[in-house]
């Protein structure tokens, strides 16, 4: 939606808009910032638009990027697409930081965007996030009912963006977050970095953990007697920014196989 | 040792690329320090600036090229079709043969098949079209077909001996059967053995040995506590014997065939010359 109306606003802003596109977040980021320096008006907006919400994708300096995003929803000079984007964007980025001005910013994007795909995503977080938020939804009541009024016209894929998710790690991997937190935080200080495979045995657990729940049990202790063999190969070195080499053993060469009947 | 062997001059106009060489100067140097996502960006910035045409598309290639080297398969692929709507037609063998090499990384052997067999079409050189048999033949194999691997090779020119019989040798022996590896994984270590990794095999055996021992120590002395704790750590063990032996016959697998795929490709790998850029030109290196 961000890089579609950003490609159309100027063909300046196509590179920002296809990188953005592709996720390429730092690099959108970058791209959007020269953009922004050099022009004006909309497309200056928009490049700035751009950076900002790549620079909240990349999660790097957030607080900066959270600022970008509110100064340009309430810069009352600025075009008024590109305040609605930010006031979108911003409104998501605050909602999930539990901020209160969440609905204000939503409520912005919805009311006053005249693109169609902006009025349906912001419509329906708005949706979303009243109907968790009890007291606000009964001071809301106006909004509310224009809400219920328009959600027929919503697409399925809106509702499925739109939906709060839960971020938790699965029930399965927690076992293994204990023991690697427990391991990284009284264990490994004691005895240093004894690991010469990359990534590290711990994490190498978490991965396996996260992908396959108690399975990343057999997997880690597959791995520890592999381990000397792996290194006495010497195959796949890499060198650490401490000067250190390792060598890679990544969880996907001793996974692929549950996944795919591919060699 | 490099050698370039065939350059696409096609309709590029020999004023237009000493001009182009120069702006392409930050891209080739990220290239060189081997920050292949940086230098793609550089290379899609001077492909925007361009209309459609010739130039357009070699700018579009190298950036595709670019995030192949970065391991960006899927980006490299959408770049690729940017370079052949840019000017169809006029960059066709190293599209196909980038194509090719990506399709192998993304291990679709299909489409690498495809690939490199168009490759082998669209050329004339008889380095190249070894060079195209030989992946061709490495994608059939990857994908189980020893016979289609023997196939790409019949008319394919140069002395392509061993490569046939790395197929031969390939197809002669048997894989190593990952269930089998899981049951014989029952018996602490013998999983390992199965696939021939017999260091792996001792450590697991004394691993499960030594802490079965503890736990029939800690049982005899009442010492139930630490025997809760020996047996959950050779649970840790025993199911990692059972895994290992799965795995163990998997990576067996994995090495014979990239092994076979080693002698059938050769020694000879294509790359990108960069010395007159916007025009596409690839070299053998060894």
């Amino acid at each position: 939606m961000l890089m579609a109306a950003s490609a159309a606003a100027s063909s300046e802003l196509e590179l920002a808009a296809d990188l953005f596109a592709e996720g390429q977040w730092a690099a959108a980021r970058v791209e959007g910032l020269r953009v922004q320096k050099a022009a004006a008006g909309p497309v200056a907006d928009r490049a700035g638009l751009l950076a900002a919400v790549s620079a909240l994708r990349l999660g790097t300096d957030r607080a900066a990027a959270l600022q970008d995003l509110e100064a340009l929803w309430r810069a009352e000079s600025a075009d008024l697409e590109s305040r609605c984007l930010a006031a979108y964007e911003f409104g998501l980025a605050d909602w999930a930081a539990g901020g209160a001005q969440a609905p204000a910013a939503l409520e912005f994007a919805y009311v006053r965007t005249r693109e169609t795909p902006l009025f349906w995503r912001a419509g329906c977080s708005l949706y979303f996030y009243l109907k968790t938020h009890k007291k606000l939804r009964r001071e809301k009541a106006a909004t509310r009912q224009s809400l219920q009024s328009c959600r027929d016209a919503w697409p399925l894929e809106v509702w499925r963006e739109c939906r709060p998710r839960s971020s938790g790690p699965a029930l399965t991997a927690l076992p293994g977050r204990w023991i690697v937190a427990f391991y990284r935080a009284q264990i490994g200080p004691a005895i240093g970095s004894r690991c010469d495979l990359l990534p590290s045995c711990s994490e190498y657990f978490m991965q396996a953990s996260r992908a396959h729940g108690l399975l990343g049990v057999p997997i880690m202790a597959d791995r520890f007697v592999r381990e000397p063999s792996v290194v006495s190969a010497r195959a796949n070195p890499a060198t650490m920014p401490d000067g250190r080499i390792r060598y890679a053993d990544p969880v996907s060469d001793h996974d692929y196989w549950m996944k795919e009947d591919s060699r | 040792m490099n050698k370039t062997l065939w350059s696409f001059w096609g309709l590029f106009a020999a004023v237009g690329s000493v001009w182009a060489a120069e702006p392409a100067q930050l891209a080739l140097e990220l290239d060189a320090e081997g920050q292949h996502e940086a230098a793609a960006v550089e290379f899609r910035r001077l492909a925007l600036a361009e209309p459609a045409g010739p130039n357009a598309a070699g700018w579009w290639w190298l950036a595709g090229q670019e995030y192949a080297q970065a391991e960006k398969w899927e980006r490299s692929g959408r770049l690729l079709d940017r370079a052949e709507d840019a000017a169809p037609g006029a960059l066709a063998a190293p599209t196909a043969w980038r194509r090719a090499e990506n399709a192998l990384q993304e291990k679709d052997w299909t489409s690498a098949t495809f690939h490199f067999d168009s490759l082998r079409l669209k050329v004339a050189s008889d380095d190249l079209r070894e060079f195209a048999a030989r992946g061709s033949a490495a994608a059939n194999l990857r994908a189980g077909d020893a016979a289609g691997a023997r196939q790409a090779l019949a008319d394919a020119p140069g002395d392509l001996a061993a490569a046939r019989a790395a197929i031969d040798g390939y197809a002669s022996r048997r894989d190593k059967k990952p269930w089998v590896g899981g049951l014989l994984g029952l018996v602490p270590g013998l999983g390992y053995v199965y696939s021939g990794e017999y260091a792996n095999a001792a450590r697991s055996l004394i691993l499960n040995g030594l802490f079965m021992w503890g736990m029939a120590e800690t049982a005899d002395d009442d010492l139930w506590g630490a025997f809760a704790v020996l047996t959950f750590a050779e649970f840790t063990w025993y199911s990692g014997s059972i895994y290992g032996g799965i795995d163990a016959a998997h990576r067996h697998n994995v090495r014979r065939l990239d092994g076979a795929v080693a002698e059938i490709r050769g020694e000879r790998r294509l790359q990108p010359d960069f010395s007159a850029v916007p025009i596409v030109a690839l070299k053998f290196e060894f």
